[in-house]
């Protein structure tokens, strides 16, 4: 399953098992979810996206693959600086959710899968992988995280966000190509 | 190189450099600062002006109003602002002959050039 489809796959399941717990105990389906906790999920999903590029530099010896992931460890660790910065200025806290337990799971079996690869096999995998997040989290963050955002400052700091990842979407693009 | 509040670009209302160069003029082209002096901005993954027309001896200001950090390096790497993280400038003196095509090193996508016209 590509990582888009599995990422739709948690969303879809967990939206789909809604039923018993009430509304304001927890978030359930993506567009349930209120800021701190869509706060939560684009930390967690830079956060993997981070650690799949430190990966990358470890086990890949292309050129390629390197300057991409070094790229990935800056400018998500800038949005992620920027969304902290903004946190603390308005003094709350990222608030922990079914999303990001979600990511944080599928991450560790995507990572224990491309510890076992290297060569061009990995390669592949890594930039097949980076494409499918970005499309995946770009879905989301631009259908169910901004049209629900309520503050302003927060909604426009994940505007300013997705121009990144599509930026890297498209660069993910490339390299998918330049690798098959 | 120096460091300025770090929301600043981030969107309309926060941008106060942004703001700052509206209130001077700025158009999205490069400002002259008297005859000599250019400002080229690094927005939405974009440098703007895409081509900017200079002489040897003027300076060229790249400022970084994106979130991201870019670098405006030149195609054959014989010059490099390095990196500039948000709301960071670095400013290089143009030379006779030097390289005219650069890119940002970190996303090889955004490509921009200078047009030197020799006096």
């Amino acid at each position: 399953m590509s990582p888009r489809k599995a990422l739709i796959a948690i969303v879809a399941v967990m939206t789909l098992s809604t039923t018993q717990i009430p509304s304001q105990a927890a978030a359930e389906s993506p567009a349930e979810l209120n800021d701190l906790q869509i706060a939560h999920v684009a930390y967690t999903a830079d956060n993997i996206d981070i650690r799949y590029a430190h990966l990358a530099l470890a086990i890949s010896t292309n050129p390629k693959v390197h300057a991409f992931a070094r790229t990935m460890i800056q400018d998500h660790s800038a949005v992620n600086d920027q969304a902290l910065a903004l946190l603390a200025k308005l003094k709350a806290q990222p608030q922990d959710n079914f999303l990001s337990k979600s990511l944080n799971q599928g991450a560790e079996k995507l990572v224990d899968e491309m510890s076992q690869l290297r060569g061009a096999a990995f390669d592949r995998r890594y930039a097949e992988n980076e494409l499918g997040y970005h499309q995946a989290v770009n879905d989301l963050v631009e259908n169910s995280f901004i049209p629900n955002i309520e503050h302003p400052e927060v909604k426009a700091l994940f505007e300013a966000g997705l121009k990144i990842f599509k930026v890297h979407e498209k660069h993910a693009e490339m390299m998918v190509k330049s690798l098959n | 190189m120096k460091r300025r509040g770090f929301l600043r670009g981030i969107g309309a209302g926060i941008g106060a450099t942004v703001a700052s160069m509206f209130a001077k003029g700025w158009t999205g082209r490069a400002i002259a600062h008297g005859p000599t002096h250019h400002r080229v901005a690094i927005t939405d993954f974009e440098f703007v002006p895409s081509v900017l027309t200079v002489h040897p001896g003027h300076r060229v200001t790249w400022v970084n109003l994106d979130i991201a950090p870019h670098t405006a390096t030149a195609r054959d790497g014989s010059w490099d602002t390095k990196r500039l993280d948000g709301n960071h400038e670095h400013t290089i003196e143009v030379k006779a002959g030097m390289a005219t095509d650069y890119y940002c090193a970190f996303h090889p996508m955004m490509k921009a050039k200078l047009r030197i016209v020799e006096v």
